[in-house]
């Protein structure tokens, strides 16, 4: 009785110092209140099932979606369950643990009392049919699981609470990826469920190697981040450090993946993002095959790949799954129009400003008789339609859908035949940009492709200041960047630099899966062999 | 420590020695039989690489400026080895110099070469910044590059039909004398004994044993591509064009025309020599760096980064008032009052002198 009073007198002082704090909102206290109340957490379930109910309703208090839910179990025994309302099943709570917790009661042996004792054994053996249950002893351990979405149930005088996992919430079915689609290949994406999207890269990996540490990144969101990788082929020291990485992560909340990337990357104000992300089941399972690490994020489709060298970005999901031979000049297509991204409007400015020279006579006198109304220098002409062009994407993204074909229309207006018949760009300029714009989509990774759209913004300015030359030094500087930079400890110019011949099979042109027989040597620890030699079919003689 | 793969070895060397010896054409002198100098030179160049690299054997571990002290003592061989650094940054200052006339000229006639000059070591101070690591990727990304523009040069060149191989003939029509002249000692010194800064970086590659493969290698390859070069130069333009321009691998580039569409290719040539003068410039600043922080024992050798540049900067401008002048102080007073005193008369004296007192420490050992 004497707990009893110290527990309700404390928390009656508690309640007092809220309302003090309100009143007075003076630091010290709340402070004060804040570690009163952290203590109160860590404090042991009582055996009193009053007092736990009144500092819990005091936890959750103004709290409309969490229920409390008072029974008896046997005569006069009190019970009550925490739960949120929507993140659990309520089909059953009612069938799998409400049900057989009130029945207990009225059933055959009731005199068997429950003891304070085997109060827990009998309720987790006898009564509760949920597969996954746990036992929690500190208030702080009923909070946190009530809020993940388990079930807490306590009893009177029992001293400590059990926890029935019946997590369910609505979520977004698998659907096919938005922004990585393929012609070939297998079209389910991640979703917002973090147990869903590891179920699918479990589901293309049926190994015990594939590895799947979880841990809790965000003061107030607690979100679960899942270290995903395959032993033996991963480098340890690879998963080491990232999990350093993350551990040092102490943020109030992850909203998505890109959270994560930021804090993480090697360096942070390059403008190449270290890390790739995707949302292919698929090409996570292949990144993790050639030694990568997957992180992915509850309530993101999003997961990352780490470390993610430069010439990946060039790698696409279909290059995999089509013949060889097709995929692998679509893909030399994709490094030339990665050059006209990065340099086609810079090398146009440089040629029509400083060097007509080299542009070839009949073309120069083409472009010159397009141009001869032109208020602008080429430059500003340029940097005009770039940005136009650039408006009219971000446009594209944010646009509400019921508007998108007028904006589509207008744009495809205004800077097509519009812009030249009224005589404020040359056609050769349209055609520049609209091909720039053009290219920079064949990047199959979208958060590379931006750097490509800053950096081509730099290079123009130095082609209008210095020409072929200006177009050069910065080409220059990018190289001397990209060489310097490293993800995750991979140069990111590897395999090109340094160079690793046997991987170059799967950066310029991608050989056929039976001479593709390693993995690629990067990150690749000890399994380097992927398949068995000589796997090349033959006709039967 | 930064460390350097072996092929990274092999393409900055490659890199550093064709530098800013394709801006001019070799040897250019000798007249039709250039590409003979140019052989020549490559021998005799070879050979004396295998003088440094028997040094850094005799050395191990030890850079170019920690050999003098080493052999001959702290007092005698301190202020030699610091020659060396003044030595690489007047260098880089002298191709810096072949730049600031070459890119007026040719791409930007209207812009003055102090920004061009500027905003070219300020590119270098970067690459230096971010360490030899970074400039061994950058050759090693290049090379592969630079490769394929030259095959690429050749087709068009020999598709372009300009080419005469009778004005090659007759072969050493002048005599030797003239091929001599310009073999000894600009041909060997220039482009070849430029290689000893590299043996600032020689303790740096991975595979120490595989050095000298790599080096002679590298340098073999160089001379039969300045040698192709010079035959080709000679065989589109002719002996007397060749021997009068400044710039005759530009010229040759000039000449290029396919069908009236692929022509005035001369700028991409200009990428071409400033792509090869900045490793060139970054390797000599490097190895003046390394050296000067060796010698000081200053742990952090970028302090020295900015100053440097800054004075190669310098250099750079006010080192000749012409190209004419410059030109001159590169075939006249270079030659015998510093490359020939440095390349050649030391590293011998340091070799003979290594060599017996080795001899002599075996002897002692053998007595023991």
């Amino acid at each position: 009785m004497r707990r009893k009073q110290t527990i309700g007198t404390k928390i009656k002082k508690l309640l007092q110092k809220i309302i003090e704090n309100i009143m007075q909102a003076s630091d010290e206290t709340e402070s004060e209140f804040i570690e009163q109340s952290q203590s109160m957490m860590k404090q042991r379930i009582s055996q009193n099932l009053e007092d736990n109910e009144a500092f819990l309703k005091n936890i959750f208090d103004k709290s409309s979606d969490i229920i409390f839910r008072n029974f008896q179990v046997g005569k006069n025994q009190a019970g009550l369950l925490i739960f949120i309302d929507g993140l659990t099943n309520s089909e059953a709570v009612n069938s799998d643990v409400l049900r057989p917790l009130i029945q207990y009661g009225n059933s055959a042996n009731q005199e068997e009392i429950l003891k304070e004792s085997n109060i827990k054994n009998i309720l987790q053996n006898q009564v509760i049919t949920t597969a996954q249950l746990s036992g929690g002893k500190t208030n702080e351990e009923v909070v946190k699981s009530v809020l993940t979405g388990d079930v807490a149930i306590l009893v009177d005088g029992m001293g400590q609470a059990i926890f029935a996992s019946m997590r369910q919430w609505d979520k977004r079915s698998v659907e096919e990826p938005q922004v990585e689609p393929v012609i070939r290949g297998p079209r389910e994406g991640f979703t917002e469920s973090l147990r869903t999207n590891t179920s699918m890269v479990r589901r293309r990996l049926k190994t015990p190697t594939l590895k799947t540490e979880l841990m809790k990144v965000g003061r107030l969101s607690q979100t679960d981040v899942v270290i995903i990788y395959l032993t033996g082929i991963c480098d340890e020291k690879l998963v080491d450090e990232i999990r350093k990485r993350i551990s040092r992560i102490d943020i109030d909340v992850i909203l998505d993946s890109g959270y994560i990337e930021e804090l993480i990357e090697d360096n942070p104000s390059s403008v190449f993002p270290q890390l790739a992300h995707t949302e292919r089941p698929d090409k996570l399972a292949s990144s993790l095959l050639e030694g990568q690490v997957g992180i992915m994020v509850d309530n993101t489709p999003f997961a990352l790949i780490a470390p993610h060298p430069f010439f990946r970005m060039m790698q696409a999901p279909d290059d995999y799954y089509e013949r060889a031979l097709g995929m692998s000049l679509i893909r030399l297509l994709r490094y030339v129009f990665l050059f006209i991204a990065l340099l086609m409007p810079a090398v146009y400015i440089a040629l029509s400003t400083f060097h007509q020279g080299m542009i070839p006579t009949e073309l120069l006198l083409s472009m010159a008789a397009s141009r001869e109304n032109i208020p602008f220098p080429a430059f500003i002409e340029a940097m005009i339609m770039e940005i136009f062009f650039e408006a009219l994407r971000e446009a594209g993204v944010r646009l509400p859908r019921p508007v998108g074909q007028t904006v589509s229309i207008v744009g495809a207006l205004v800077i097509g035949q519009a812009a030249i018949q009224a005589g404020i760009v040359s056609a050769p300029m349209v055609i520049t940009v609209s091909i720039t714009g053009i290219a920079s989509f064949t990047v199959p990774q979208f958060n590379q492709a931006i750097a490509i759209r800053v950096l081509r913004f730099m290079l123009m300015i130095l082609a209008g200041m210095l020409g072929l030359y200006g177009v050069f030094m910065g080409f220059l500087v990018i190289l001397i960047h990209m060489a310097s930079l490293r993800s995750f400890g991979v140069p990111y110019l590897s395999p090109i630099a340094p160079l690793e011949l046997s991987s170059l099979k799967d950066v310029f042109i991608r050989v056929p899966w039976w001479a593709m027989v390693t993995r690629p040597g990067f990150t690749v620890s000890e399994d380097i062999k992927r398949m068995k030699d000589s796997l090349r079919p033959r006709p039967p003689k | 420590m930064e460390r350097i793969s072996n092929y990274q070895l092999f393409a900055i060397t490659t890199l550093f020695q064709t530098g800013t010896t394709i801006i001019f054409g070799f040897s250019s002198a000798a007249g039709r039989d250039a590409w003979i100098s140019a052989i020549l030179s490559t021998c005799l160049g070879a050979i004396m690489i295998l003088l440094y690299l028997a040094l850094m054997r005799m050395n191990p571990g030890l850079t170019l400026v920690e050999w003098y002290p080493r052999q001959f003592g702290r007092w005698l061989g301190t202020p030699i080895a610091w020659m060396y650094p003044l030595l690489f940054i007047y260098d880089a200052g002298r191709a810096l110099g072949d730049l600031r006339d070459l890119i007026p000229t040719t791409i930007l006639p209207t812009t003055p070469s102090g920004v061009i000059l500027t905003i070219f070591m300020a590119v270098v101070a970067y690459g230096l910044f971010c360490g030899i690591e970074t400039i061994g990727r950058l050759g090693e990304v290049w090379l592969p590059a630079l490769i394929l523009l030259f095959i690429l040069e050749l087709i068009f060149i020999f598709s372009s039909e300009i080419t005469h191989i009778e004005t090659l003939r007759p072969v050493a029509g002048q005599g030797w004398r003239k091929i001599w002249n310009s073999v000894w000692p600009l041909g060997i010194t220039q482009t070849f004994g430029e290689t000893l800064g590299l043996a600032m970086i020689w303790p740096l590659v991975k595979q120490p044993e595989k050095i000298m493969k790599t080096t002679i290698a590298a340098t073999l390859i160089v001379g039969f591509f300045i040698a192709l070069l010079d035959m080709v130069a000679i065989a589109v333009l002719g002996e007397a064009t060749f021997s009068r321009s400044i710039y005759p691998l530009y010229v040759l580039i000039q000449q290029i025309n396919i069908a009236n569409f692929l022509q005035n290719l001369d700028a991409l040539g200009v990428m071409y020599f400033l792509t090869t003068s900045f490793l060139k410039i970054s390797i000599h600043l490097f190895t003046a760096i390394y050296a000067i922080q060796k010698l000081t024992k200053v742990e952090n050798c970028r302090v020295f980064i900015v100053p440097v540049v800054v004075i190669v900067l310098y250099l750079g401008m006010k080192m000749a008032s012409s190209v004419i002048d410059h030109i001159e102080a590169g075939l006249k007073v270079l030659p015998y009052n510093l490359w020939i005193p440095l390349f050649l008369v030391l590293p011998v004296m340091l070799f003979i002198v290594t060599w017996i007192r080795q001899k002599l420490g075996k002897k002692h050992k053998e007595m023991e």
